[in-house]
This record gives C-alpha cells, structure tokens and sequence, in this order.
C-alpha cells in the first residue's frame, strides 16, 4: 500500500517543532522517526507562538526541506495551525492564550517570508475579526485553508467556506467541553459537505461511537486521519516539563494538560489510527487505509506527485503486518525515494499465540 | 490587458524574467506555464541566471508547456521536451517529473489530451502562464480559426507553419504534420498569462492581438478577454500599435509596476 500522509506532525520522539532552539537536525530526526510508523509524507505542524518565534521556526522547517533530501523527499509543505485561533478555553484546545491573535494579511505575509512560500495548510479560526480576508488571501495562493480551535456560529462558517476554507481541523476537538446538543458548530461542519474534516481517531480524541457517527455524517471521501502526534511520542509514561505547563503522559497513551482533563495533542501514529478506525468505526480495512493515505493526498494534491506504483515511478510504499491480538498495524518496511526504513517482525507475545 | 513596451527585446526578456521570478517567490508551488520558441530563450537564458546567482528556487514549482509535436521523441532534437530540457530545465533544480509536457507518443492521442487537462486541474490551474505569439497570431499551436474556448487537442499544422519549420526539420516533408495543444479556452483560464513578443516580424500581430477585434482568425486577441493579461513587447514589436503613449503613461504611473521601472 501507499505509505501514510499525515496532516498534522508537531513532533516525535523526544523532538518537536515548537522547540525554541529546533534545528535542522531536529527535524531530519522526527523525519525519520515517523518513516519508521509507516508514513512516508506529512506536514510539520507549528503551533502558536508570537510571531518571531513562530518565524524562526518556520525559516528552519524551511531550510530543513530545502537541504535535507529526507526532509524534501517527506515534507510537501508545512502546515500552520495558528495563532490566528480562538482565545477562548475549550476552543484553543492547548494553545497558550497570550501568543494568540487576529488574524491579518501583514502578520502571515511574515510568516510567509519566514517559511519562504512552504506553507500548504493554515488552521484558524473564521470569527476572529479579519479572518475572512486572510482567508481569501490565502486561498487565493493555493493554500489549503483548515478552520479549527474555534467557536464559529452559521454565518461566519458559510462566509469562510465562500472566501475559500476547505476543511475542518480535528473536527470534534479543539472545542468547548459543554454545547448545546442539537444547535451546534459540531454539526453544522459535520452535515456542511463543502468541508472535508480531520479526525484524531487515537482512540482518546473521539469515543469510538462519535468516531463511527462522524465518519458515516462527513462520508469516507471528505474525511481523513490526523495523528497530531507531539514529541512525547515514543516516550515512557509520566510528567514533562513542557513550556507553556507540564503535560502528562499516561500508560494508555494520553496527553493531557498536567492537572485537567484538556488534551494536548496526541502520541498515536497512523497505524494506531488505520486499527481504530477499523475496529472502533466499522471501516473496511481499505477504506481505513484510503483515508490515511490517498485521502490527504487527495485534499493536498496540488502539492504531491499522486501517487503511483507503475515502473519508473518515484517509491512511495509501506509494508505492515497485523496480528489481531495487537492494537495497532506494525509497519515492517517503508520506501520513499530512496529512503528506507525497515523495522523487525514483531515477537509474538506467548501468552496469546 | 496592460502592455509595457521595453526599448529592446533584452529588456523584454529580463521584465519578463523578473515577473516569473517575483510570483515564484511569493508562491514556490507556482504552476507555471511554459512556451518554446527563440523569443523564449532570452528569458530561460535570465531565470536559469537567477538560479546560479541568486537562488531563484524552482525545487517546488510545477510546470506545463503548451504544446508538443506528435510523434517526436523526447530525445529528438526538435522536439519541445529536448528544446525544454536544454534551454531551461537541466539548467535549474526542477525536479524532472514535475515538468509537464503533452506526450506526443501517446498510443490514444485523444486519451493523452483529457489526462493532460486533468492534470492541469489537478494542480489546481496554472497560475502564471507565459506565452510568445506565432507569425499567424496564434498561441500554441492554436492557429487560425481555432475555437475561442478550445481545450487540449490534436492540431493540424498550416503550410505556413510547415514552411517555416522545414529549415530545421530538413525538409517540409520531415515536419510533423500535428501537435498537441493546449486549446485557447485552456490558456485563457490561467490566473495569469504574460506574452512576450521582440522583434519588427511581430509588429503587425501584436497590433491585431491587442487592439484589434477578438477573432479566432488571431487567436492571441483571446487574450483581450483575460482578466489579468500582460502584453511586454520591445520598441520593434510594438512599431503598429497606435496608443502606445498610453501603454507608456499606465506603466509609469501605475503603483504595481513601481519595482520594475
């Protein structure tokens, strides 16, 4: 199969993009640890942050696809989710409220400069004043505009679906804990079928019942899967020391926000996902896989070679196993370009064999 | 339509130059459009410049040429892959297979046609399509009396333009008698579109183009209808035009052109 596209990278493996000091390095690392889980493209995702921070971390992811061939080979593009977001707690999800902002062309025409045009994705919030022209702005140029972390009522989201937004962030999250049940922006974005949507199916984001009624509501060919895995990923359980407050990392692989009940990103891989969505919405397996692989490809295809596996074609492949006594798929050997990542058979557990 | 009329074709050519450079910039997944022909080599001749001096990065941005002959192959000298290939795209760090041109090898020609629109679509359109302009008026292979909202297609050649090509097929009967190209409603769909035009030969048809009626007979005066339409032509080129001295006045005075005056 196609290996998997993920639209939403913050880190892995000890390393994020929101670190003060990233570096190229930094980036090649998390490249490759998450070529190991069986994706071959994404996007590295940067979160808010004010905007000179937010610059030097674009100019680096930047530079990062410029020089390095790993890098070039797996990053179409960056995505920027934020800080153009609603303040409010609920909506900004994790997102730390003093670095957030109206939104205006002059701030993301910095950023622009800063990441060098590579950026193919920004998450914002339509009913931050100015939203619509950003929107606009940047539609205009090609660049796949999300609305997420937000608390939009019917207007706003038809008036930012006019000026060009085309999906929904982690549709479900990213939200206010308490709603009313039936007149909500959950469901208008879920029956709006000019919006495609992002679902965390980590298992801990969205109950495998809303999980199942989300995807069957959005329809397998507007809905795709997002890891927003960070840099606790492939880390022990336990408290980190995370600027912006500690998270912690528990045994069943939750983020939360140390102390509340918020989440804060995941550490779930694609894999986990494709199993999920299998086993927790009813997917048939190919269906799973479309929406972690052609799916994306399909929302970002302005950006990719689509992909292919005639001879002369450039690679782009995965191999995985399932056992049906493991959660997630275990990705043997993965292949883009001329990178390869080969990872051993899993060990059986005793017990169950 | 604005046009900018350059003292010579070297000024031309470098205006050219530095607005495919200026919107690269701004949007290093550019779908650029491309054309052949000898007025197109000056301006490769700058951009691959650029690239070697000034790292104008072409590693992301997606191509399309107009038009290619049918049954020539890629390592034809005559062929446009080869012209592309050598003028401009082993010069700078575009990535090959993001290089489009019709396959006029193509086993189904009409079949080549629709995937080449399709793929056009796929990258979302082109966003900056740069044109020359054929003896005839015609962009692409669009000649004469070809329809205004034509789309990619197979094409027969004129004599006038199997005339013209004899010298460097050697011989009329060694032209290819068909191409594939893009149609004029294709072209006309650019976000974009710049065409370029040096030298007196190109006088008369840049003066119908531009200030004549829309007709297929000049399939370049399609262009009147585009919503953004840049006309750059040198002193030579634009000798027929009668209101030059308001193309002059609209590029000094307009803000946009401010950075290239």
């Amino acid at each position: 199969m196609p290996g998997f596209f993920d639209l939403q990278v913050n880190g892995f493996d000890g390393r994020s993009f929101a670190g003060p000091e990233v570096a190229i390095e930094d980036v090649e690392h998390i490249a490759r640890a998450v070529l190991r889980t069986g994706t071959t493209r994404f996007l590295p995702t940067v979160i808010s942050a004010d905007l000179d921070t937010l610059c030097r971390q674009l100019s680096v992811l930047a530079e990062a696809i410029e020089r390095n061939p790993l890098v070039r080979a797996m990053c179409p593009g960056i995505h920027l989710e934020g800080p153009f977001i609603s303040p409010e707690d609920g909506p900004r999800g994790a997102h730390r409220r003093q670095f957030l902002r109206d939104p205006s062309i002059a701030d993301y025409e910095k950023l622009h400069d800063a990441a060098r045009g590579r950026m193919v994705m920004l998450t914002l919030s339509p009913e931050r004043p100015g939203a619509l022209e950003l929107i606009r702005h940047v539609a205009s140029r090609g660049v796949v505009v999300a609305l997420g972390h937000h608390r939009a009522d019917d207007e706003t989201l038809e008036g930012a679906i006019a000026a060009g937004a085309r999906v929904c962030t982690h549709l479900g999250n990213g939200s206010d804990a308490m709603l009313p049940r039936l007149a909500n922006y959950i469901w208008r974005q879920l029956g709006e079928d000019r919006l495609w949507a992002t679902f965390i199916a980590d298992g801990h984001h969205l109950p495998a019942a809303t999980l199942r009624c989300m995807l069957r509501a959005k329809g397998l060919e507007r809905s795709i899967l997002v890891t927003d895995v960070n840099e606790l990923a492939g880390m022990p359980p336990g408290r980190y020391t995370r600027r912006g407050g500690d998270a912690e990392l528990t045994k069943d692989g939750k983020v939360v926000l140390a102390g509340t009940p918020y989440l804060a990103g995941s550490v779930a891989t694609m894999p986990l996902l494709v199993a999920n969505a299998v086993r927790h919405a009813g997917l048939a397996f190919p269906d799973a896989v479309r929406l972690a692989t052609l799916q994306p490809e399909s929302l970002m295809r302005r950006y990719v070679t689509s992909w292919s596996c005639e001879p002369g074609q450039s690679a782009n492949v995965a191999q995985l196993d399932w056992y049906p006594t493991e959660p997630a798929l275990h990705p043997r050997i993965t292949v883009i370009e001329r990178f390869v990542s080969e990872t051993e058979k899993l060990r059986r557990n005793p017990k169950t064999t | 339509m604005e046009v900018i009329i350059q003292p010579n074709a070297e000024a031309a050519s470098s205006l050219t130059a530095r607005i495919v450079a200026r919107e690269l910039k701004a949007n290093p997944h550019l779908v650029l459009g491309l054309a052949t022909g000898t007025t197109m080599e000056r301006v490769y001749l700058k951009l691959v410049r650029m690239h070697r001096e000034e790292h104008l990065d072409f590693s992301l941005c997606r191509t399309f040429n107009l038009d290619e002959y049918v049954g020539l192959f890629p390592s034809d000298p005559n062929s446009y892959r080869h012209y592309m290939d050598e003028h401009f795209f082993r010069h700078v760090n575009v990535d090959p297979r993001n290089t489009h041109l019709p396959n006029g090898l193509a086993e189904d020609l009409e079949e080549e046609c629709t995937r080449y629109e399709d793929a056009i679509r796929r990258f979302g359109g082109i966003d900056l399509q740069v044109l020359g302009i054929g003896k005839a008026g015609h962009i692409g292979f669009n000649e004469p009396l070809s329809a205004l909202r034509s789309r990619t297609r197979v094409k027969a050649l004129t004599p006038t333009t199997l005339k013209q090509n004899a010298p460097l097929f050697g011989g009329e009967d060694k032209v290819p008698r068909r191409a594939i190209t893009m149609g004029v409603g294709t072209i006309i769909e650019a976000e974009r579109c710049l065409l370029l035009a040096t030298g007196s030969s190109k006088a008369e048809v840049i003066a119908l183009a531009v200030e004549g009626p829309i007709t297929s007979m000049v399939t370049a005066s399609a262009l009147q209808l585009h919503p953004r339409c840049t006309v750059i032509v040198d002193e030579e080129a634009a000798a027929s035009l009668k209101e030059k001295e308001y193309y002059r006045w609209i590029f000094e005075n307009e803000p946009e052109w401010q950075g290239y005056r």
